[in-house]
């Protein structure tokens, strides 16, 4: 850029398009652990089983935050580690938010050969209020999870056994039924739920 | 009555010397262990500790045995690409003067077939072995969450 004039209108037009999009665009968000979608993201249409209903599609997820965390049952470390967080978190939020403002807390089994509703009813109840698990066979597993970003896979064990490497990302879907925040581990609790108090506030 | 009396003091020595745990000390050290319960519907239950090795060799756990299972492991749960991997871990070693940590989201007991209902044990006995000689004894508490948090 060597014409002066240009050089001059380029910097006037970078200074005005910087004063509107400083009033237009609201403060970002100082988070931790998560990512905030602007937009929202639709989800596209999904067909599972809940243990709360025996249909859960888009509409199941409407009304509501959903936290939705992927995993199954025969893991013993980090998926009980992280519904006890989640649900640790929820109880957290119970000083600043009522109850129909908290976010409910989805597993959706990345396991439905062994996850029967049966047993992902009991296993997410231990973690208390506002718990619930989802499957579904496949390929609707396959379609949902790909929709979100989210990846499982099997894995031999010895004596027949297997596990599944499962994505570790959390979810945040908004009470229109859209995803609105992702959580990265590693997570802290103090860090998780200072940003869902600053998420649930700023754009609920 | 005074030779007596020395012998049954004497006797209560050694006793109590016997009890020491400087006595025959296993060269590992264990501390901060507990038992998550696996939860109704699951399979398994998991179990963490930290561990010292005090000795001027390098040990490793190879097997994990306890009374109240009829199967227990290592195993890592690790990120690898922003997913989520368990894995065994056959021989889990440890240098001298190092201590290890088995935590939630990381290295982990991992405890099958339980011999009752793991909800109302309050405790449970492990030993670590370093291929046929036992190298801990661990008893540690049944909790839902970590207790020392």
């Amino acid at each position: 850029m060597r014409n002066p004039l240009a050089l001059f209108i380029a910097a006037i037009a970078f200074a005005v398009g910087l004063y509107f999009g400083l009033q237009r665009a609201p403060a970002p968000l100082s988070l931790q652990n998560a990512t905030v979608l602007e937009p929202a993201r639709a989800i596209a249409p999904f067909s599972l089983q809940s243990t709360r209903a025996t249909t859960f599609d888009n509409a199941a997820l409407s009304g509501r935050w959903t936290l939705v965390f992927f995993g199954f049952t025969r893991c013993p470390d980090i998926c009980p580690t992280t519904l006890q967080l989640l649900s640790d978190a929820r109880q957290a939020l119970r000083d600043d938010f009522p109850d129909k403002a908290l976010p409910d807390i989805l597993l959706v089994s990345v396991d439905p050969a062994r996850d029967t509703i049966d047993a992902l009813q009991s296993y997410t109840a231990y973690f208390g209020d506002g718990v619930y698990g989802a499957r579904a066979a496949e390929p609707e597993l396959a379609r949902f999870t790909r929709d979100l970003g989210i990846v499982y896979q099997k894995v031999p064990l010895a004596d027949d056994d297997y596990t599944m490497d499962h994505s570790a990302a959390i979810l945040l879907v908004g009470p229109e039924a859209r995803l609105r925040a992702v959580f990265t581990p590693p997570i802290r609790r103090d860090d998780f739920v200072a940003d869902l108090n600053t998420i649930l506030e700023d754009l609920t | 009555m005074k030779i007596v009396l020395s012998l049954v003091t004497s006797l209560m020595v050694f006793a109590i010397v016997g009890c020491s745990p400087g006595e025959d000390a296993s060269p590992i050290s264990v501390a901060d262990g507990w038992i998550r319960p696996a939860p109704p519907g699951a399979v398994a239950s998991a179990g963490y500790f930290t561990m010292t090795n005090h000795s001027a060799s390098a040990m490793q756990v190879t097997s994990v045995r306890s009374d109240d299972f009829g199967r227990v492991e290592v195993h890592e749960t690790r990120m690898q690409d922003g997913a989520m991997q368990m894995r065994a871990v056959p021989a889990l070693k440890i240098a001298p003067d190092t201590t290890i940590s088995l935590a939630p989201g990381g290295l982990h007991l991992m405890l099958f077939d339980p011999r009752g209902d793991v909800t109302e044990l309050e405790r449970v006995r492990l030993t670590l072995y370093d291929g046929e000689r036992p190298i801990a004894d661990l008893d540690l508490p049944v909790s839902a969450r970590n207790p020392y948090e």
